[in-house]
């Protein structure tokens, strides 16, 4: 069946070998032997005409059978055989009487007609159960790929049925991350493949099928693998024998298959995205549940414990207690205790898989007022300047995360720097970047330290007795690379340490100016 | 420093720490405060429905359930005080505690005078005449709501509608804390609850008007991620 199935349009046969000729031959003469032998039998009982009859018979049941040229062969033997047998002169040919002269032709013609006529039915027949071959191939392939759920078995469902419905080596060659095409897994036998031609095919989307050296019709074809939203795939086929050149409903035949892989492919592609989104997800919001559920499990010994301190202190304070000073160290010593947790609590959520950004637009102004609050104690003891550009726009992040820059960087000034020395805060706009600067006039940071500052566990001065595991500047760094910023420390010339980030401004968001309608207008506007 | 029995009222505690339920025990009663506890959310309902506490002081990592259904579910059937304890990292669970209905929070760990002044501030507007007063005074700034007239060391203050506005939902609720969508949809509308960028611009003029030091503000208190409160002192 499936040789059959390799008959094109213009009706050339292709992979018949000489052996089924020679068979079709020898059967539209042993066709034409026997119909002479039975009607030579029959003749007592019969008319000429009918005789007649029963040769078309033949003629037809070889067109039917083994096409038309069987048929042309039948024909005229059978005309030969009918005027040597059946036409005085019995056993001898004659074609001097008009009659039979007659006979011979229409029985020629009439021969010829019915058999070609035959032969195409049968063709076209052919070519029908060949096409349903094909559509029936096509359906199962189709049908075999939507079950598949990995590429592997896309790669393999495809060379099977490939093969199957075209007689030929199939393969495929599916790309990397980087869109590179690796070696085909599962290659049948041996495909000459060249890896330069595939990929070139692959990043050009055009299907590869002429040999360039020749200008011939190539052994192996490359056809790309089209999907809805891009290529998948380069498929591979390589013919046995080069095809002659009328191959368009194979190439039509092999785009569709090719359709159908990349479709599939790409059914393929989007499911393992959404599972690893899925995953992912699943993996954020367990880690999520974990620390929520750490802090609240460290938060709420140190909890009880400053706030009973706290309730003692105030009753010792009443009875005027000489164990005040103790229980007063142990309060301070508890709430020390709880920012090491608060920082390494951060540290975690911000080392531990990728830092989910609040963003919104925030008022630098208003982090800075509020950073300094939180740190009023810490910084009592320092003198705070204060120089904020008054023009500076919003910026869009995590008021949180960044607030929390802000005071760790503030916390580490007025840490390492004897009190008295004055701190501030400078911001400023610098082209497409918001610039902010941390600074003090304390004794700087020791030469050649500055970048590995922001590492964890590293702290300015090495044995130094301000305590502190040194995870504050590396919340910041975490953080400001979060916001797709930058941050340095370095020396300033006039003495001390400063500290600045700068993180980037996008286009304000539309703001509409208020109709002033009962005070004057502002001739500015409000933006 | 300890004043007895100033506060008498009756405060349920939901918590399912043991330790912290004494510790706020201890200080709530030494300032004369009836205290009931209550170690999981469903208990917790229970007692407000029968105990009718004045104050509800929950903390929001209770393993039984969500704390913001529970404000959610007290809500529906309550305007009761909530003031809600958190640990840090719940920022957001606090915006959302705040959304729902809690009046104020707490975060963990925090002390006596912190807890004190929280309950002091939250009963206070609880007990307060809804109406308010008409007039409010801070610092050097004098606030007529009725007249819609602010000075500043009796020097007379322009504002915006808008500014007025936000200044008069701010300082009818002192020591409250806001959410941004409490204020954008008060001040505002319900259209304008996402766009916070608003606030921020308001809020800075009101501090350039009203504020001896704008950076650094003592009565329009920024509370990072969550929203704004007002402190007259």
């Amino acid at each position: 069946m499936l040789k059959r199935a390799a008959i094109t349009m213009d009706g050339q046969r292709r992979w018949t070998d000489a052996s089924g000729l020679l068979r079709d031959y020898g059967v539209a003469l042993l066709m034409s032997l026997g119909v002479t032998m039975t009607a030579a039998v029959l003749l007592p009982y019969l008319d000429h005409a009918n005789i007649v009859m029963l040769f078309l018979l033949a003629v037809i049941i070889v067109a039917a059978g083994y096409g038309r040229g069987p048929a042309l062969l039948v024909a005229v033997l059978n005309v030969l055989s009918f005027n040597f047998v059946f036409v005085p002169p019995y056993f001898a040919f004659a074609f001097d009487t008009r009659q039979a002269t007659l006979t011979f032709m229409v029985m020629l013609v009439v021969g010829l007609i019915v058999g070609q006529l035959t032969a195409r039915f049968r063709y076209q027949a052919r070519i029908a159960r060949a096409r349903e071959q094909r559509a029936s191939h096509l359906y199962d392939m189709a049908r075999e790929l939507s079950g598949a759920l990995m590429a592997e078995q896309v790669v393999e469902i495809s060379q099977r049925c490939i093969e199957a419905s075209f007689q030929v080596k199939a393969s495929l060659l599916l790309p990397d991350e980087r869109s590179r095409l690796q070696a085909p897994f599962l290659l049948p036998g041996k495909l000459p493949v060249d890896l330069a031609i595939a990929q070139r095919c692959f990043d050009h989307n055009q299907p590869v099928d002429l040999d360039t050296a020749s200008g011939q019709v190539a052994a192996l074809w490359y056809v790309p693998l089209k999907a809805p939203l891009r290529t998948r795939g380069v498929l591979l086929v390589a013919f046995e024998q080069p095809l002659p050149p009328p191959i368009a409903e194979q190439r039509r035949l092999l785009d569709t298959v090719a359709v159908l892989i990349a479709i599939a492919l790409e059914r393929i592609h989007f499911a393992t995205v959404a599972r690893d989104t899925l995953v992912k997800m699943e993996a954020e919001r367990e880690r999520s549940s974990l620390l929520a559920g750490l802090s609240h499990d460290l938060r709420t010994p140190m909890t009880a414990l400053i706030g009973l301190a706290e309730t003692l202190t105030l009753r010792l304070a009443v009875e005027q207690s000489p164990y005040q000073d103790s229980l007063q160290a142990i309060r301070e010593q508890a709430g020390r205790m709880a920012l090491m947790v608060d920082n390494l609590l951060d540290m975690a959520r911000l080392q531990v898989g990728k830092i989910r950004l609040h963003k919104d637009w925030q008022s630098l102004e208003e982090l800075v007022g509020a950073a300094v609050r939180t740190l009023e104690q810490p910084l009592r003891d320092h003198p705070l300047w204060l120089d904020l550009d008054p023009k500076l726009p919003l910026v869009n992040c995590d008021a949180v995360l960044i607030e929390r820059v802000l005071v760790n960087l503030l916390q580490n000034a007025a840490k390492y720097t004897p009190p008295g020395t004055a701190i501030g805060i400078t911001a400023g706009v610098d082209a497409d970047r918001l610039c902010v600067e941390v600074w003090d006039e304390g004794p700087g940071l020791p030469t050649g330290q500055e970048p590995i500052l922001f590492e964890k566990f590293t702290r300015g001065q090495v044995a130094s007795v301000v305590p502190g595991v040194g995870l504050g500047l590396a919340i910041c760094r975490s953080i400001v690379e979060a916001h797709g910023g930058t941050i340095r420390a370095e020396n300033r010339a006039a003495g001390g340490a400063r500290f600045a980030f700068a993180l980037p401004l996008e286009p304000p968001p539309p703001f509409e100016t208020e109709d002033e309608s009962d005070s004057e207008p502002d001739h500015d506007g409000e933006q | 420093m300890m004043v007895s029995s100033e506060l008498s009222l009756t405060v349920l505690i939901v918590e399912d720490e043991q330790a912290i339920r004494r510790f706020v025990r201890t200080a709530l009663e030494d300032v004369g405060c009836r205290v009931q506890e209550a170690d999981t959310l469903q208990r917790g309902l229970l007692e407000a429905g029968t105990r009718k506490p004045d104050l509800i002081i929950l903390d929001l990592g209770l393993p039984d359930g969500d704390g913001v259904d529970f404000i959610r579910d007290l809500r529906a059937w309550s305007g009761v005080p909530i003031l809600v304890l958190s640990a840090r990292v719940e920022e957001y669970d606090k915006v959302a505690a705040l959304d729902a209905g809690a009046d104020d929070y707490l975060v963990k760990p925090f002390g006596v005078a912190e807890l004190l002044a929280r309950v002091r501030a939250v009963s206070r507007r609880y007990l307060q005449d809804p109406g308010g007063a008409s007039v409010v005074t801070f610092g050097q700034i004098h606030v007529d709501l009725e007249m819609r007239q602010v000075t500043r060391a009796d020097q007379p203050v322009r504002l915006t509608p808008i500014e007025f506005r936000l200044l008069s939902v701010l300082v009818s609720r002192p020591d409250k804390v806001l959410t941004h969508r409490q204020l954008l949809r008060e001040v505002w509308g319900p259209v304008y609850v996402e766009r916070s960028h608003y606030l921020r611009i308001y809020m800075g003029h009101l501090r350039q008007k009203l504020e001896a030091d704008p950076t650094r503000p003592r009565h329009f208190i920024t509370e990072t991620g969550i929203g704004y409160r007002f402190c007259p002192a």
